[in-house]
């Protein structure tokens, strides 16, 4: 008898997609390793997840600029999963005897690696997606998808009615299953959202994948499969009513920090008994100096504060020169905010540099980001990646800025100020 | 490097420390807000290419051993070489405690027998410090010696607590008295010592013939004059925290916004290994300053000129100065600690004050000060409030 009252399961993660609305952040990398919370990237919830619930066969499915969430995650030591057996591994799309694709949808990718699947011995496909903030325990869906007569279980949780045109959302009958499904609606019939977490047994996947595959490059699990297992009859709904977040804006990956944030935060990331794991590097303690003010913040390891620093959270080893203010931003590693320097509502990206003297940001929302009215709007500024600004300069609300070196900038700014909603790549 | 094997030494009673070596080895001993103190050591091998490295130790070996497993945080986890905890056993020749430090050695003379490197460095596992032994071991070669030792030159009040040298124009040793009460001589002796294999090998068989157990003053000042002796003097910070002051001292030297030993180094990593990966969380309104912070530690009150290792919570209105708390404190509402050193898990209950006044309060893994209480005054009270032994 199996000790578990469900069968054994193998996880998929999808962690391809591009993360588009992310902007600047995934410019360089996958939406699963973005930075999230200071020490971790957004892959680690859902891998801490798996974690917690004994789950130890994980792929994860990559084909948009993987090599930062690889050299993240590696072979998955940080979560107890580089085993003899089973273990962590990657499908990323390659070239093979009878086909060389790339993958063109959620479902499709799995059916690129459908050989794969079938050498897994796995009763049930658990397939979650690798950019979803939460803490969830498995083995309650599986338990409730093992028991129930569906073949395929997806777990849902109610959003707020005027962002579910964002989500897929299922609208329930009496009985709380799922009566119609419908993928991103103008017009949603509910605020029951698919959490993109999908249980599958085992041979009705691989059947599935076989019939639809080959035809279907595309074929993709919200907009294609979904509705047909719908239609069919054989999708239960798994309940869910804890934190969950979609980072999918730089609004939500913004307000997701907030949540953080508070005596009693809406999502703690130090729960007990369920903590978030992820690959640490030796950073030494935090060091505040005697002129530090920090209040209303999460600060890591390898940090040095000087400065002022509220409603933020600083990555590991942030520094933060003498009279530096830092106010409501998100800060990643290495990143640098200089004497005198006030940056508000920005995030600043990894190793990016704040020079002396500089204004980034501001409050209120401002003109939105010219290139990019839908995606930066709210006042949020955004700093790339090992990018630059030079001593003294003011930049305003909505901005872009992916600027590496003072050379680049030749007179284009020569009173130092950069408008709201400015773009400057280069 | 892969032709030194390194013998970190780690088996001496922690007395000096009092309470805080009650429940582990000498060497596990927290330092720094995150580290323990065999880190540094252990850190400077890795850091220095060497890959071969046993821990001799056999005083309650089982948090040095907890913290050290495979060494992986080390990349010690390896296929050859790696690290090893070693423990005095029952078997082939003699069963008895390591009974000094060139006993612990002999009691190992297979391992060092055994290996195939040419030259043996030997090392203390309680000193702070960040040094290349590579500089040491350059040092070794160009010389020609039979043994190299570390040295610094000799500040005041060396000579009661470590070895003393006297050397020549060129660095070699003429003299070596351990511990003469005085400073003797131009340089103190590091307790680090880089020793061809094979006359390491064959002094220890001839020790254990003669049933003599210690490295300094049977095997090192006997070879002076027999054999070349060579030094190397380094200049960088080097402590020995194996007393309360001490380790107090350094400890609090952290804080500093130049400290003397810069923890923060991507050159010279201190590896350790990671219990908690969650940021600090600074309340509204606290004020943390002068101090360094483990992760995980949530902040209320204020807290000023101390060292806070991982997930310790300082509450409303409390007040932390020139203190060192390990892992899992708590303090309190409204609580005042000052001058003093809070073992693991200690809780300093509400409106108490708890401080060591001219000296320093020690407080046991564990213990508890009871809300409102008042405990002024130096004190080392290792009694732990749930247990019922003494």
């Amino acid at each position: 008898m199996s000790l578990r009252p469900y069968g054994s399961t193998s996880v998929l993660i999808l962690a391809g997609g591009r993360g588009e609305r992310l902007d600047l952040l995934t410019r360089l990398r996958a939406k699963p390793a973005v930075p999230f919370g200071g020490s971790f990237r957004i892959i680690d919830f859902v891998l801490s997840n798996c974690f917690h619930a004994g789950l130890g066969e994980v792929y994860i499915i990559t084909q948009y600029l993987p090599r930062s969430l690889e050299d993240h995650v590696g072979f998955g030591r940080s979560w107890d999963l580089d085993r003899l057996s089973a273990g962590l591994n990657y499908l990323h799309p390659f070239r093979g005897l009878e086909r060389s694709n790339w993958y063109g949808g959620t479902a499709n990718a799995l059916y690129e690696n459908l050989a794969y699947l079938e050498e897994s011995a796995a009763d049930h496909f658990l397939i979650l997606g690798g950019d979803h903030i939460y803490r969830m325990d498995y083995r309650e869906l599986l338990a409730r998808h093992e028991q129930s007569m569906a073949q395929v279980t997806v777990g849902v949780r109610p959003v707020p009615l005027d962002q579910a045109h964002h989500f897929g959302i299922f609208e329930p009958d009496e009985q709380g299953q799922a009566r119609s499904f419908a993928e991103k609606p103008d017009l949603p019939r509910s605020n029951l959202a698919s959490m993109g977490i999908y249980a599958v047994r085992r041979q009705f996947l691989l059947e599935t994948l076989r019939e639809r595959g080959p035809a279907e490059p595309t074929l993709d699990f919200g907009r294609d499969l979904v509705p047909e297992w719908v239609r069919q009859g054989v999708l239960g709904l798994y309940h869910f009513d804890g934190y969950w977040l979609d980072v999918g804006t730089l609004d939500s990956y913004f307000r997701a920090h907030r949540d953080l944030l508070g005596a009693e935060p809406v999502f703690p990331l130090d729960a007990e008994g369920w903590p978030i794991l992820s690959r640490t590097p030796p950073w030494a303690p935090l060091h505040l100096a005697d002129t530090a003010r920090v209040g209303d913040s999460l600060v890591c390891e390898g940090c040095r504060v000087r400065g002022s620093v509220t409603g933020s959270v600083l990555g590991p080893g942030v520094f933060v020169d003498e009279g530096a203010e830092v106010v409501d931003a998100i800060i990643m590693e290495n990143a640098e905010v200089g004497q005198g320097s006030r940056v508000e509502r920005s995030i600043l990206d990894k190793r990016a540099v704040v020079e002396a003297g500089c204004r980034v940001g501001g409050a209120g929302a401002g003109e939105p980001n010219a290139e990019r009215p839908q995606h930066l709007n709210s006042g949020l500024t955004l700093l790339g990646k090992d990018s630059l600004v030079p001593a003294g300069m003011t930049l305003g609300r909505n901005v872009r800025w992916a600027v590496t070196r003072a050379e680049d900038l030749a007179g284009r700014f020569p009173a130092g100020v950069v408008p709201d909603g400015s773009s400057v790549l280069a | 490097m892969d032709r030194v094997l390194t013998m970190i030494l780690a088996g001496g009673s922690p007395d000096a420390l009092g309470v805080l070596g009650r429940h582990r080895a000498k060497t596990a001993v927290p330092f720094g807000g995150r580290y323990r103190l065999i880190d540094f050591p252990l850190s400077n091998c890795v850091n220095s290419g060497l890959r071969k490295i046993y821990i001799l130790t056999q005083y309650n070996p089982r948090s040095l051993r907890r913290h050290i497993r495979l060494g992986r945080p080390w990349d010690l986890d390896r296929s050859e070489g790696g690290v090893r905890v070693l423990l005095p056993y029952s078997g082939a020749h003699r069963t008895s405690w390591f009974r000094g430090t060139a006993d612990a050695l002999i009691q190992n003379l297979d391992i060092i027998n055994r290996s195939r490197s040419r030259y043996v460095l030997i090392l203390s596992g309680d000193h702070i410090y960040k040094m290349d032994y590579r500089e040491l071991f350059h040092r070794h070669v160009v010389t020609g010696a039979t043994i190299t030792l570390a040295t610094r030159p000799a500040r005041p009040g060396d000579g009661q607590r470590f070895g003393m040298l006297e050397l020549d124009g060129q660095g070699a040793v003429q003299a070596f008295r351990e511990k003469p009460g005085k400073e003797i001589g131009s340089d103190t002796s590091l307790g680090i010592y880089l020793c061809e294999r094979e006359f390491l090998m064959d002094r220890l068989a001839a020790l254990a013939r003669e049933d003599r157990t210690d490295l300094v003053n049977d095997l090192i000042i006997p070879a002076v004059g027999r054999t070349r002796i060579a030094t190397y003097r380094f200049d960088g910070y080097w402590e020995d925290v194996g007393d309360l002051n001490a380790y107090y001292r350094a400890n609090l030297l952290l804080v500093d916004a130049k400290p003397p030993l810069m923890l923060n180094d991507p050159g010279w990593p201190i590896y350790t290994r990671v219990e908690s990966m969650t940021p600090a969380w600074l309340a509204p309104g606290s004020q943390a300053t002068y101090s360094l912070l483990g992760a995980g530690c949530r902040i209320d009150g204020r807290v000023h000129g101390s060292v806070l290792f991982p997930r310790v919570t300082v509450e409303a209105g409390a007040r932390v100065e020139n203190a060192i708390l390990f892992t899992g404190c708590h303090v309190a509402k409204d609580a005042w600690v000052h001058q003093a050193i809070l073992d693991k898990n200690v809780r300093v209950g509400a409106g108490a004050r708890l401080s060591g006044g001219d000296g320093l309060a020690v407080l046991g893994k564990g213990s508890a000060v009871a809300p409102g209480a008042e405990q002024i005054g130096p004190r080392e009270d290792p009694l732990r409030s749930q247990e019922t032994r003494a």
